[in-house]
């Protein structure tokens, strides 16, 4: 079930190894996702740089979701505006075998992905 | 495919990152607090400086450079003042009223805070800056200007006139030398002195 094309409900629970082939996969998924919009950037109410990526997962096609934040501030530098970068991992509530009770099918683990500030929605 | 439990790097990493965005608020006030402290330290730095002989000179600078530096130091001093204000206020010396318990309102407000508290931060840096080239530009007139050189005053003289002793600064009065507003004509004899007794 693993080289299933994706999204796939029956895809088997895996960590991928952080690889340039695993993380331009997960990438070229998630952007697919984005575009399609079966994955969406949900704003927040209540800041402009707090987002929710949330939709299915580009795996498994499962409901999950992560807090995206922009403009993280850390030892008086402010990284990029417009892209963040994060481990962006499925955490669907559907238990993909094998193995122990756990959330999400397993990717992207540990594989970092960038996502894009939707275009209306720019920081103060 | 691994299916293993993440890599010890790979747990401490990924809870650094967690940290770092929760404490974003914390991180910017401890940096507000040190460059508050370097503030603090690079005032009685001058201050000592100045203790130790730098503004007396100041009074004996010639025209126009006491004005110009007597303004600099003062907008210098303005300037540290508005330093040490900015970077106390980025450092938390501030306080919120909010009904707003959510978490999402929270995190919103911590983020909203920091991002204040960097502005604060970098108006003090620009401040300290201002303060710090004005001191340094003012230092740099007072030794390579130096003090003006004193103007040339005129002797006193003890003069014996037609027999009679006059004593007075040495003058010009209708083209002729003077002592004070006695005339020098028939001298007898002249003697330069310190002051007329």
């Amino acid at each position: 079930m693993t080289d299933v094309p994706w999204p796939h409900p029956d895809v088997l629970y895996e960590v991928p190894f952080e690889t340039d082939a695993t993380t331009e996969r997960w990438q070229k998924a998630l952007d697919a996702a984005i575009t399609s919009g079966s994955m969406r950037m949900e704003p927040s109410p209540h800041h402009p740089d707090l987002f929710t990526l949330a939709g299915a997962c580009p795996r498994c096609g499962h409901a999950t979701r992560q807090p995206v934040e922009f403009s993280i501030l850390a030892d008086g530098l402010r990284p990029p505006d417009d892209v963040a970068r994060l481990n962006f991992r499925c955490v669907c509530r559907e238990g993909h075998e094998p193995g122990p009770p756990h959330n999400g099918c397993g990717w992207g683990g540990p594989v970092a992905v960038t996502v894009r500030r939707p275009e209306d929605r720019h920081g103060e | 495919m691994a299916s293993d439990p993440p890599s010890s790097d790979e747990e401490y990493w990924t809870e650094k990152a967690l940290t770092d965005r929760r404490t974003q608020l914390a991180t910017v006030r401890a940096a507000a607090a040190s460059w508050k402290t370097l503030f603090s330290a690079a005032v009685g730095v001058f201050s000592t400086a100045a203790f130790a002989g730098g503004l007396p000179t100041l009074a004996k600078l010639p025209e126009p450079w006491q004005v110009i530096v007597k303004g600099a130091t003062l907008i210098a001093v303005l300037a540290m003042l508005s330093a040490t204000v900015f970077s106390g206020m980025a450092s938390g010396a501030g306080l919120r009223v909010s009904s707003d318990q959510s978490w999402q309102g929270t995190q919103a407000a911590h983020k909203r805070a920091a991002e204040r508290a960097v502005q604060r931060l970098r108006t003090a840096k620009l401040c300290g800056a201002v303060a710090a080239a004005l001191v340094l530009a003012g230092s740099a007139v007072i030794f390579w200007v130096g003090e003006a050189a004193p103007k040339p005053q005129p002797p006193t003289v003890v003069a014996v006139v037609d027999g009679t002793a006059v004593c007075g600064t040495l003058a010009t009065s209708g083209g002729a030398l003077a002592a004070g507003t006695v005339p020098l004509t028939k001298v007898d004899s002249l003697m330069i002195v310190a002051v007329c007794p």
